[in-house]
């Protein structure tokens, strides 16, 4: 277990290489510069502004002090936010979309997991029903569209809460609702399947028939099996959370990490978006790290071994 | 064991519409109706609240380019000259206009000498003096400071710039000198009418060279910024908000009223309208797709600016190397019905590319190639495509919005009914947009031109003339080149218009370019908030007078106040 | 087709009567069902456009802008006076297009790499599947717009871009599969009499690993529909005047207010779309594998892991 992890661990360097050389590549190819804006720079302005950042040197050698100034703790500035450091871009942003994130998270996983619980021990019930009404709904509205009738709703109709931005307790309640619904709706459908799965299991059946009283019956012998699968999409809901969402930061003036990453890449801002790009790649991955150990632990009759 | 969920459908499908449509009401009941009755009365909160899309990219001055930048660099410092109401150039640190007759300009128009203030001060409380001036000249053709910017071109007439900006100059070489504190001299290689106009512009504002060399990089943040005009930035959230605060050693005669200006980033401009009817705005933009239903609302503005939108064409293939296909397109585009269908009626069609209210403009041009469907096939036959046969493939580059692509869409259109022929539309991203267009790399495009200072040669010289530092249509042609060449250096204002409007008449009787209409701003602003003074080269609404606006009490209580 | 040898036939799964029991239980799956009939009237629909639509969808009627449902224009018309049902009807050709033949494409790619990996021994194994790896922990949103910004908007570029981006899963999934699946006896038995890993792979293995590949890629053609409006959103849709659904719901959002009609129909559309697709790949999941939860694949293989989240919700939304 512990070589496993250790090379799982190792593993993570490689992969990070890996993304950054293919997106530092990548990037420079797409058509346009970050000063390819509504105004045109004097040819002059140009020359200057791209030897002032170092852009006019060869793809390579770009390449290599970027690596250079990464591994002294350098991401280099924003040539769009006053010359802002890329790690203040990154550690702000992430912050705050990793905050709204993990509110989202607990919410739809408290909400997913009870709605689906009630929905499948109360099959076809009326309750049922709205469960699962709700699930597909939530999973089918895209997001603008919800953050724009939770924004009508809420602030322009009846002003109980402030249109965006970032700081206090109120201005996260739309975008965590926004951000939870589709969650909360595949968390649903998924315990909604699993539970149902394990309802017929022998060792329910065995439990019941020993005349343990349901609640028991419900939470040591049910739940805990059929919360295996759930917490195994938790692992890339969180991930997916935490790292923002483009349009939900948009919509609600939040200045997180989604926001800025697809900012970044529209104004070709090269520095938040490798840096951007490299955290991203090491959240997904340290996610599904969790999961994997996640599962070893709740379920111990999975191994992992450390392969060649 | 399958699911035996059977009415899963029933209630989930009834849930959006219902939802939406809920929505959709309560929209409409949430306009206005929260700001009680305003009276004469100062309210005790002089806090103006305004909304911008974007962060700005610097607090400098020199670097400042898109109107969030412009908008508040323009409350943080005041240069030699400002406007006036009716767009007029005035004095602002300097004490006077320049003129002959005061010695202010010398005879050749070459030599410019400007007394300044002496009460003007920094808000510091440091005097403002003529090397502050010749210091931020210096570092305005700087190639590492302002010489990355989009604006030192304007200022290349001065003896010494161009030299120092393209080529082995010094800062030393640059012909701005202080004669003693309070007199500045500026010497020109060429005589240029607007320069005063463009001294009064945000790039030529004065800096301090202690604070840039003490703080570097550092030198625009907040506390360590200190600029000379009626506003200090004091706080900068990235992304969030930008407050400024009035200044209080501020020494001009248009000492603000307001305390405050609150800059809320809120990129979207339907929840800023949300935000605005929630109290937590004084102004925003009404969003293109909600003007008829603020058409006449009490809360509106609405002005003309000095921008153009027109078809632009490459002229270095064909088929747009003939000027009767371009005259072609102009005669089948139904202008009228486009303010009307896709800008909610707001903006005025447009025939010359001058735009109503610029000097020089005459309503006149361009009226003879308006829309006229048989006029437009007549054209095309002698272009040789009678009812568009053998037309080349012609793509219409566009740069990807909502509203770019329905005017892509309603253009293809006319063209495809008025002239029967087909064009693609190909929708590219912003820069991507920009890197093609100023690189040449389209046939046709859709793009405005906003003034930057009212006078012709923005939009002249610059767009037409062969050399122009703007002519990405490489477009050339002689007779207007003569005219551009002749209008330069004349300083009698008159005759310089007479000569801008010839070149004007000439270009768009040839359709170096189509304009297709004049966008008008459409605001909503608070009852409460007074005298906001809006001008054709506002940044953002009223932004060149924010010291004149005054905030109203209103007899209910006052409008719940945003976050913090 | 001969078998080799009447032991194995047995040990082997009932390859046809093994599909034939999965439609059947599908089709007892009633929101399944559901789902499969909309999703046939609507390709029907998609299919013969040009036919059964009210207006082309490309016309303005600049005297009827935004106007609401009507015997003229039944779902209403747009800001150009276009016909909203014949929009959203050409839309759908589109926006399905994108969603199968994206899945298609990751599908294809997935499997093959998954069965290469599987069946190539150690070194294919490892090279394989830190590959995957790589492409598993790149950020899909800034993939598909690098993609499609360096090489422009287009159908096929979109399929290209978003097949590129969920093939992953399906890989690992088949790998996981492959790799349990031979130590299984009857493959073990055919490995012993000289099949081909070829054969094996034909015979013994993909029919075993299609059950969970299908469901993947139905959960998918929702996902690569979103991510076709989440592109459209930042500007990067299919060039007007084509209809897509990300084009549509992204124009209703901005005409909200003035045209509600058109976010409810435009919503309406891509909603029911997913949520019978989301049926669809519930009762598949349930037919291929009547007993089994997702719970006992092993966390390589991470059946629901990935497979339902849309790419464009993953990152992005």
């Amino acid at each position: 277990m512990a070589a496993y992890l250790m090379q799982r661990i190792l593993w993570i360097v490689p992969v990070l290489v890996a993304v950054a050389v293919i997106t530092f590549v990548l990037m420079h190819q797409v058509p346009g510069g970050p000063w390819d804006r509504s105004k045109r720079l004097p040819p002059q302005a140009l020359e200057n502004v791209n030897q002032s950042y170092g852009l006019d040197r060869p793809l390579w050698q770009q390449f290599g002090s970027y690596a250079l100034g990464l591994a002294q703790g350098d991401l280099g500035v924003s040539f769009r936010s006053n010359n802002r450091p890329v790690s203040d871009v990154l550690g702000d942003g992430i912050r705050i979309s990793a905050t709204l994130g993990l509110l989202a998270l607990v919410l739809s996983a408290t909400a997913g997991v009870a709605l689906g619980v009630v929905a499948a021990l109360r099959r076809n019930s009326a309750l049922d029903f709205a469960s699962v009404a709700f699930a597909t709904a939530g999973a089918s509205v895209p997001s603008f569209i919800l953050g724009m009738l939770l924004l009508v709703l809420f602030t322009g109709y009846l002003h109980w809460l402030p249109s965006g931005g970032w700081g206090s307790p109120q201005q996260a309640v739309m975008p965590v609702l926004a951000l939870s619904a589709w969650p909360t709706a595949y968390i649903a459908r998924v315990t909604r399947a699993s539970v149902l799965d394990v309802l017929h299991q022998d060792y329910v059946r065995t439990a019941r028939a020993k005349g343990l009283q349901e609640r028991v019956v419900v939470l040591r012998h049910m739940l805990r099996n059929a919360l295996i699968p759930v917490l195994t999409v938790i692992g890339p809901v969180a991930a997916m959370l935490v790292t923002g969402s483009f349009i939900i930061e948009q919509l609600f003036a939040i200045p997180g990490i989604g926001r800025a990453f697809v900012t970044s890449i529209g104004a070709r801002d090269y520095g938040v978006i490798m840096g951007t790009t490299l955290l991203y790649t090491f959240v997904i991955v340290i996610a599904n790290l969790l999961v994997d150990l996640l599962y070893a632990i709740i379920d111990p009759r999975i191994r992992y071994q450390a392969h060649g | 064991m399958s699911d035996t969920t059977r009415s899963w459908l029933r209630p989930s499908f009834l849930i959006l519409p219902i939802l939406i449509a809920f929505v959709a009401i309560a929209a409409a009941a949430c306009s206005s109706g929260d700001s009680g009755v305003v009276t004469n009365d100062l309210a005790p909160n002089q806090e103006f609240r305004l909304r911008i899309a974007g962060d700005p990219s610097t607090f400098d001055p020199q670097l400042a380019s898109f109107s969030e930048e412009i908008s508040i660099a323009k409350q943080i410092f005041r240069g030699l000259f400002t406007y006036d109401e009716e767009l007029n150039v005035v004095p602002s640190v300097a004490t006077q206009m320049p003129t002959k007759e005061n010695g202010g300009i010398s005879d050749d128009g070459l030599t410019y000498t400007i007394s300044l203030r002496t009460d003007a001060t920094w808000s510091d409380g440091v005097p403002v003096t003529a090397n502050d001036f010749v210091y931020a000249f210096k570092r305005l053709f700087d190639p590492d400071a302002g010489g990355q910017g989009y604006y030192f071109d304007f200022y290349t007439a001065i003896d010494g710039a161009e030299a120092f900006a393209y080529e082995d100059g010094t800062a030393e070489s640059v012909a701005v000198v202080a004669l003693d504190d309070y007199t500045l001299q500026i010497q020109l290689t060429h005589a240029q009418p607007t320069l005063p106009t463009l001294l009064a512009l945000w790039p030529a504002s004065p800096l301090r060279q202690d604070l840039i060399e003490q703080y570097g990089d550092a030198w625009t943040e907040p506390g360590n910024l200190i600029g000379n005009g009626p506003f200090v930035l004091t706080e900068y959230s990235p992304e969030q908000q930008i407050v400024l605060e009035s200044n209080p050693l501020y020494w001009g005669d248009d000492q603000p009223t307001l305390s405050k200006l609150v800059y809320r980033i809120i990129p979207e401009d339907s929840a800023a309208l949300i935000a605005y009817q929630n109290g937590e705005l004084d102004m925003t933009v009404i969003p293109l797709a909600d003007s008829s239903r603020f058409q006449g609302n009490s809360e509106q503005i609405r002005y003309a600016e000095l921008e153009t939108f027109a078809l632009q064409y490459n002229h270095l293939a064909p088929p747009f190397d003939n000027a009767l296909v371009r005259q072609a397109f102009s005669r089948a585009i139904d202008r009228e019905a486009y303010v009307q269908a896709i800008r909610g009626g707001v903006g005025e069609p447009a025939h010359g590319w001058l735009p109503p209210g610029m000097p020089g403009a005459s309503p006149s041009v361009g009226m003879d190639l308006n829309f006229d469907p048989e006029a437009a096939s007549i054209l095309l036959s002698q272009a040789g495509y009678t009812d568009g046969e053998g037309f080349p493939n012609v793509t219409f580059t566009i740069l990807a919005d909502p509203t770019n692509n329905l005017t892509a869409e309603f253009i293809q259109e006319q063209l495809k009914q008025n002239l029967g022929i087909n064009i693609d539309i190909d929708a590219v991203e912003e820069s991507t947009f920009y890197d093609r267009y100023f690189e040449g790399d389209f046939q046709v495009t859709w793009l405005s031109w906003f003034a930057d200072y009212a006078d012709p040669e923005n939009w002249l010289p610059q767009q037409f003339g062969t050399d122009g530092a703007f002519n990405v249509l490489n477009y050339s042609n002689a007779e207007a080149d003569a005219l551009f060449e002749q209008a330069a250096t004349e300083l009698d204002q008159t005759k310089r218009l007479a000569i801008y409007d010839r070149a004007h008449r000439i270009i768009i009787a040839d359709q170096a370019i189509t304009p297709i209409f004049h966008p008008e701003r459409n605001y909503l602003v608070k009852a409460y908030v007074s005298d906001l003074i809006t001008t054709a080269l506002d940044a953002e609404p009223g932004d060149w007078f924010v010291s004149n606006v005054r905030i109203l009490s209103t007899t209910d209580a006052p409008p719940a106040s945003g976050p913090e | 087709m001969a078998e080799p040898a009447g032991a194995i036939v047995t040990l082997a799964p009932p390859d046809r009567g093994w599909l034939r029991d999965a439609l059947r239980r599908l089709l007892r799956n009633r929101p399944a069902v559901v789902g499969i009939v909309i999703i046939t009237i609507f390709g029907l629909m998609a299919l013969l456009a040009p036919w059964v639509d009210h207006h082309p969808p490309t016309d303005q009627h600049l005297d009827a802008t935004l106007s609401g449902p009507s015997a003229r224009f039944w779902l209403g018309t747009d800001q150009l006076g276009r016909d909203q049902y014949s929009r959203l009807l050409h839309g759908a050709r589109v926006s399905l297009t994108i969603g199968v033949l994206t899945q298609a494409l990751a599908l294809t790619l997935g499997v093959t790499v998954g069965l290469a990996a599987g069946l190539g021994g150690r070194r294919a194994d490892s090279l394989l599947m830190r590959a995957t790896d790589v492409a598993y922990s790149f950020p899909d949103l800034l993939m598909m717009i690098l993609l499609v910004s360096i090489f422009g908007v287009s159908t096929i570029m979109l399929i290209l871009a978003i097949g590129l981006v969920s093939w992953t899963t399906i890989a690992r999934l088949v790998r996981g599969q492959v790799l349990s699946l031979q130590e299984e006896d009857y493959v073990l038995a055919a490995r012993a009499l000289g099949a081909s890993n070829w054969r094996i792979a034909r015979h013994h293995l993909l029919p075993n690993v299609m059950g969970p590949v299908i469901v993947t890629a139905t959960f998918g053609i929702p996902a690569a529909i979103f991510a076709e409006a989440a592109l459209a959103f930042i500007g990067l849709g299919l060039p007007p005047p084509t209809p897509t659904w990300g084009r549509l719901v992204t124009d209703s959002f901005n005409a909200m207010f003035a045209a509600p009609h058109l976010v409810v129909t435009s919503c309406l559309a891509v909603a029911i779309t997913m949520m019978s697709f989301t049926f669809i790949g519930d009762g598949l999941r349930d037919a291929f594998d009547p007993r089994t939860p997702p719970r006992r694949s092993l966390p390589d293989t991470a059946a629901p892991r990935v497979a339902a989240v849309p790419h464009e919700e993953r990152k992005a939304a």
